[in-house]
C-alpha cells in the first residue's frame, strides 16, 4: 500500500488513520500497532518539520506487508538526508532514537533526484507468535492517468484492504475539511458502499483512490472498475433500489479510463 | 549543552539546583556509579527528565493519564542512569531512550494491551456522545470534529477514534431500550408507523427498495426518514428520540441487512 499526500500538520491524523484503517483486516496485534504508529509519526514528523524548511511539500508513505516482513517506508523529495544531532543533545534527535528501540532495523537512503527515504523494519514474531496476518501477494499494475490527482492518494493491493482504508481516510479528510457529524456519518455509509462496489467491481488486483477535501466538501475518486458497473449504481426501481452512495452524495459520476472506469464521489455538507 | 530549563513541575525533585552548576554529565556518571553519589544522580535525573517527559507524551493522548506515563518514564529514566556504560562512548540519551520505552511499553503489557486501549477509547467515546449531545443542544446543529475537539481537550484523532468505538459498538446498552419493533419498547416506532403513511408509498419503495419491508421496523422507518424525507440524522434523532450517533449505527446497520437481502 503507498499512501501520497503533502507533509502538513494534520498530515500525521491522515497516516495514523490509514495504519487505524489496516490494522483490523491484517490483524495487527495491538503492541504492534502502537510501535507502528509511534516510529511512524516520528519519522513523518520528520519530514513536516525539516524535509521543506518548514513549508508543505510531497511525502510518501509505503506499507508492505509479506508472510515474513512487516516494513514501512516514509520518502520526501526535500532537503535531504537529516543530520545526526550533537551527542549530549537531548532535546532534538530523539525520533531516530525512539524509531530505532520501535523497530528492528531501520535504514537511511538517499532517492534518486534528491529528498530522503526511511525504511524500518518491524519484527514479525513475539514469544514465537505471529503479530499479523498476511495479505496474498500484492501486485504492481493499475496506476490511474496522470490527470487524476487528489491531495491525498492511496493506492493498495490486495483490493480487500480498501474497506478499512477508505472509510478511515475519508472521515480523517471530512473531519478536517470541517463536516458537522450528520454529513460525517454519511460519509461511512457512502464510503461502505464505495467498497462493497470494488469488492465485485475492481478491475485489478490493485486499487487507487484519490481524495480531496476543503471548505466541507470531499470528492473521491475510486478505480479502476471493470467498464459498466458503475451504471448499476444508480438504477431506481423496486427491485434495486438506488444504491445510498447515489443517495447520500452530492455527486457520483462514472468517467472513462482506458479499458476500465473510474468512480467520482462528491459529498458536500450544506449546513448553513 | 543543553541544559534542563525549570519549569514548576521538574523542580519537585529534591534537587539542589547551582550545586553542580556547568559539571558536565560524564562526571556526574561516575560520582553515581563509582562514588555513589546521590545528588550526582539526581543531577542527572534532573537535567534528563525533559527526555522522559517527551517520551511519555508520545505515550499519552486521552487513553492514560500524562502523570501517570510520566512517573513510568521517570523509572526508566533512573534504571538508565544507573546501568549506563560510561565505557561505550555511546551518548547517553542513545541508551535512555530504548530503556525508557521499555519500561512504557512494560507498563502497558502488564495493564493488558488489548484490554487497555478499547477501555480507554470506551470511555472517550462515551464523552464525545455526551459532548455531541450538549453541543448540538447549544448550536442546533452537529458539531464537527475539530468542534468536538476543542470542547473536550483530545485531539482530533482522539475524537475520530472515540467515534469509529461508538459506531462499532453493536448491541449496545444506549440500543437496548429500542428493539426491533417487539414488546412495548417497539411502541414508539409503531405509532410513529401510524401517524405517517408515507412509510409504505411507492416512492419508499422505488428509493430503498422492497426489500426493506424484511428489514426491523426501526431500521426501515430511520431509511425512510433519511432517503425519503431527507431528513438529516439529527433531525431523526430528535424525531424518535434516540441520538445522533444510535441513528447512524441504525442505518449503517440497515444498508448492510438491505446489500446481504439483496445477495440473496
Amino acid at each position: 500500500m503507498r499512501l501520497r499526500l503533502e507533509s502538513r500538520p494534520q498530515t500525521l491524523t491522515i497516516v495514523r488513520g490509514m495504519l487505524g484503517g489496516v490494522a483490523e483486516p491484517l490483524s495487527i496485534d495491538p503492541e504492534l500497532l502502537d510501535d507502528l504508529k509511534t516510529s511512524v509519526s516520528e519519522a513523518c514528523n520528520n519530514v513536516v518539520l525539516h524535509a521543506y524548511g518548514g513549508e508543505a511539500g510531497p511525502m510518501e508513505v509505503g506499507l508492505f506487508v509479506g508472510e515474513d516482513r512487516f516494513s514501512v517506508t516514509v520518502a520526501d523529495r526535500g532537503v535531504g538526508m537529516p543530520v545526526p544531532p550533537p551527542a549530549g543533545d537531548i532535546s532534538q534527535g530523539i525520533g531516530l532514537s525512539v524509531i530505532r528501540a520501535l523497530t528492528q532495523d531501520v535504514r537511511f537512503s538517499s532517492a534518486p533526484g534528491g529528498g530522503t527515504e526511511v525504511e524500518m523494519d518491524f519484527a514479525v514474531r513475539r514469544d514465537g507468535r505471529k503479530l499479523f496476518k498476511a495479505p496474498p501477494p500484492a501486485t504492481a499494475d493499475a496506476e490511474l492517468p496522470a490527470t487524476v490527482n487528489g491531495e491525498v492518494v492511496v493506492s493498495l493491493s490486495p483490493v480487500t484492504l480498501l474497506p478499512g482504508v477508505l472509510g478511515r481516510l475519508a472521515r480523517t479528510l471530512a473531519a478536517t475539511a470541517h463536516f458537522s457529524l450528520d454529513r460525517f456519518s454519511d460519509v461511512y455509509l457512502v464510503t461502505d458502499t464505495l467498497a462493497a462496489h470494488a469488492a465485485s467491481a475492481a478491475d485489478a488486483q490493485r486499487i487507487e483512490v484519490h481524495l480531496t477535501a476543503q471548505d466541507r466538501r470531499l470528492e473521491l475518486i475510486v478505480g479502476p472498475f471493470r467498464k459498466g458497473t458503475g451504471s448499476r449504481l444508480d438504477v431506481r426501481s423496486s427491485e434495486h433500489p438506488a444504491s445510498p452512495l447515489v443517495l447520500l452524495s452530492d455527486e457520483v459520476s462514472v468517467r472513462e479510463a482506458g479499458d476500465a472506469e473510474l468512480l467520482q464521489v462528491v459529498v458536500i455538507d450544506h449546513r448553513r | 549543552m543543553t541544559t534542563a530549563t525549570h519549569s514548576p513541575q521538574q523542580l519537585r525533585r529534591p534537587t539542589r539546583p547551582g550545586v553542580f552548576g556547568q559539571v558536565r554529565n560524564e562526571v556526574l556518571f561516575v560520582r553515581w556509579q563509582q562514588d555513589g553519589d546521590r545528588q550526582a544522580r539526581d543531577e542527572l535525573v534532573h537535567r534528563f527528565l525533559p527526555l522522559a517527559r517527551k517520551l511519555a507524551r508520545r505515550y499519552s493522548g486521552a487513553r492514560e493519564p500524562f502523570d501517570d506515563l510520566l512517573q513510568v518514564a521517570s523509572l526508566g529514566l533512573v534504571k538508565a542512569i544507573d546501568r549506563f556504560d560510561l565505557g561505550r562512548g555511546t551518548a547517553f540519551s542513545s541508551f535512555a531512550v530504548p530503556t525508557i520505552l521499555g519500561e512504557l511499553k512494560r507498563y502497558f503489557r502488564d495493564l493488558g494491551w488489548a484490554v487497555h486501549v478499547p477501555r480507554g477509547a470506551q470511555e472517550r467515546a462515551v464523552k464525545v456522545e455526551d459532548a455531541q449531545q450538549q453541543l448540538s443542544a447549544r448550536t442546533n446543529r452537529a458539531p464537527t470534529v475539530p468542534e468536538l475537539a476543542e470542547y473536550l481537550e483530545f485531539s482530533i484523532e482522539d475524537v475520530l477514534d472515540a467515534l469509529e468505538t461508538a459506531r462499532a459498538h453493536h448491541a449496545s446498552s444506549l440500543d437496548a431500550p429500542y428493539d426491533d419493533g417487539e414488546g412495548e419498547s417497539g411502541t414508539m416506532v409503531e405509532s410513529f408507523g401510524d401517524h405517517d403513511p408515507s412509510l409504505q408509498s411507492a416512492d419508499e419503495r422505488v428509493t430503498i427498495g422492497v426489500a426493506a419491508r424484511q428489514l426491523p421496523a426501526r431500521e426501515r422507518e430511520v431509511l425512510a426518514l433519511r432517503f425519503v424525507h431527507d431528513m438529516t440524522q439529527t433531525q431523526i434523532a430528535d424525531h424518535i428520540g434516540v441520538s445522533q450517533m444510535q441513528v447512524s449505527r441504525i442505518l449503517r446497520r440497515a444498508i448492510s441487512h438491505l446489500s446481504e437481502i439483496a445477495e440473496g
